[in-house]
């Protein structure tokens, strides 16, 4: 009697405490139905690389390359069940592939990879708003866009400003940010666009997406920036001065990043930031474990150690 | 959290197990549990950026058949020759024939651009830099691939419209650039409507089309690259005007090469002392 009495007050403490588990262990939980895995896989500024760069090229000898790059997609989902994948802009500008066929390739490519979303890049301007409207009917995924206000061109309610996936149980909100136009894209290729300031952006439809649409997960596809000197609105800036974001998808400055970085955001909340240098080199992915009841992500945590069962 | 829960478990453990101090534990418990957050912490950060080399063996055949066609019709494309060189065309210093080819073109196609946006104003020369001609031309077959090989850049051109001081900045920094000593990818390549001597590294003689530097504004057509400062061309911020061709260097280059062709004519490149050294 005694026993059991106790024993029901330690399992109460296992579900309340914060247990710390490896990703092994939470790998564990996921085949015991405890938990749910979504892989967030990503790339940034593929600027049509299609194929692999030449074998002689001095930086980049024959990485990259839209086949391998969907054979490593494939593979992936076929490993694990609950798979988002993101794009974080410019996409166009790179090769001849664009200079000859307008951006049709990439996002036929793209398409039959089965992205699920993207963001404009500053380069996705290259042939104005008419070139874009020209082969955006071969992208069978959406443009996120949540600064640029088109109202007043061609690509008015052609792109949205947040999309919520459903992955398992788990709610996942995603929006998208653009870089300034303005000195960087040439006026007669955006022409009317609108650029608003990203940060009351962020927070107006992070705050949408996590509080009143209830996501469990709100992911930021962001074009603008990792990080400058000057003082430029960047990701690491962004993380900062924003809440309810978990994720940042960034792009632009091409960032090679190894991991995701982890920051803190306006109430000391965990971000994280990835971004994967350019031209389809590298594979962003980013793992979140969710508990199943709660939803609430695992938290990621350098130097925690093993969870270990009371007893 | 777990240690406070592992207190209140040893105090209870030496407790009277009356009815009274399990509603007391239990209370307490579930203050505890409402005020702490129910996941787990993951020891770290789980993600992994794979890089996409040969070690990733799962090309996806679809996603090749889908390309195959565009790359084929693109290597095509690429391998057409446009026009046939007479001479093979390299960078210099102070003036090579590949410079020069490409600075009187962009004049050329400049001007012809030029009078579709301003038909009061005329452009004084063009001005490229060494450092964006990225490869040299042969004697013989000019592939439109080769010509992307020349320009891989989207650079477009520019009308810049300057001073005369500016202008005179200008032709000291070609000077400075004009040093032998430098690497080739230094120089700066002008059209032939510009004389300039060089005397140890500073501008001697100067004319635009035979004419001596006067009071007066000057127009330069370039790359936008340039045009923003790059390559340290710091005579070209903050200029009079601006006015885009709408064109880009690669384009104009295509355009020329094609035009030069449909002429009957071959493609020319020589020094004329445009740039020199002398006393």
């Amino acid at each position: 009697m005694e026993n059991s009495r106790r024993s029901f007050l330690q399992s109460l403490f296992l579900v309340g405490g914060v247990g710390v588990v490896s990703q092994a262990k939470a790998e564990s939980l996921v085949v015991k139905g405890e938990a749910v895995k979504l892989v967030v896989l990503h790339t940034n500024d593929v600027h049509s690389h299609v194929d692999p760069f030449e074998d002689n090229d001095p930086k980049y000898p024959g990485l990259g390359g839209a086949s391998r790059r969907a054979g490593l997609i494939n593979k992936i989902r076929k490993e694990n069940e609950h798979v988002l994948l993101l794009d974080a802009g410019d996409i166009f500008q790179g090769t001849p592939y664009f200079n000859m066929y307008g951006g049709e390739l990439e996002l036929t490519l793209m398409s039959k990879m089965g992205y699920d979303a993207t963001t404009m890049g500053n380069h996705d301007f290259d042939n104005g708003l008419d070139g874009f409207m020209a082969v955006n009917h071969h992208a069978k995924f959406p443009y996120i866009c949540s600064n640029y206000d088109f109202s007043n061109t061609i690509l008015k309610d052609k792109t949205i400003p947040y999309k919520i996936f459903y992955k398992g149980n788990i709610k996942i909100g995603v929006f998208g940010l653009g870089v300034e136009l303005d000195g960087l894209v040439d006026k007669k290729l955006y022409g009317e666009t609108i650029y608003n300031d990203p940060v009351p952006v962020a927070n107006k439809y992070a705050k949408l997406l996590k509080t009143e649409q209830n996501c469990d997960l709100v992911i930021c596809l962001s074009h603008l920036g990792y990080e400058y000197q000057d003082d430029r609105i960047s990701d690491l800036k962004l993380a900062e001065k924003t809440s309810n974001i978990d994720l940042i998808i960034g792009g632009h400055t091409h960032t090679f990043l190894d991991q995701a970085k982890e920051m803190k955001n306006k109430e000391g909340k965990k971000v994280l930031i990835n971004q994967v240098g350019w031209a389809g080199i590298r594979l962003g992915k980013v793992e979140f474990y969710f508990d199943k009841t709660s939803k609430k992500v695992y938290e990621y945590s350098k130097n925690g150690q093993d969870f270990v069962k009371i007893k | 959290m777990l240690l406070l829960g592992y207190i209140t478990m040893f105090v209870f453990q030496f407790m009277k197990h009356t009815f009274s101090t399990y509603l007391v534990v239990f209370s307490l418990l579930l203050i505890l549990l409402n005020g702490c957050k129910q996941y787990y912490v993951l020891n770290n950060t789980a993600s992994t950026n794979v890089v996409l080399n040969e070690e990733v063996k799962s090309e996806d055949k679809s996603i090749e058949e889908e390309i195959k066609p565009f790359r084929d019709a693109l290597k095509a494309s690429m391998d057409e020759v446009l026009n046939e060189s007479v001479v093979e065309m390299t960078t210099g210093i102070p003036e090579g024939n590949l410079g020069n080819f490409v600075a009187d073109l962009v004049m050329d196609i400049g001007e012809d651009y030029y009078e579709k946006i301003n038909d009061e104003d005329e452009i004084d020369f063009a001005l490229l830099n060494n450092g964006g001609l990225r490869t040299s031309l042969p004697k013989g077959a000019i592939t439109r691939g080769k010509v992307f090989e020349l320009m891989p850049f989207e650079n477009e051109l520019v009308v810049i419209t300057l001073s005369k001081d500016k202008l005179i900045e200008l032709f000291e920094f070609v000077a400075l650039k004009s040093d032998t000593n430098l690497s080739v990818k230094k120089g700066v390549p002008l059209s032939k409507e510009v004389k300039l001597i060089i005397n140890n590294k500073k501008v001697k003689e100067a004319y635009i089309d035979k004419e001596s530097i006067v009071s007066r504004e000057y127009r330069v057509v370039t790359s936008d690259y340039l045009a923003n400062g790059g390559d340290k061309m710091n005579f070209f911020l903050n200029p009079i005007k601006t006015e885009k061709l709408g064109v880009k260097l690669r384009d104009a280059i295509l355009e020329y090469i094609i035009e030069e062709k449909e002429d009957g004519d071959k493609l020319e490149a020589k020094k004329d002392k445009r740039i020199s050294y002398g006393k």
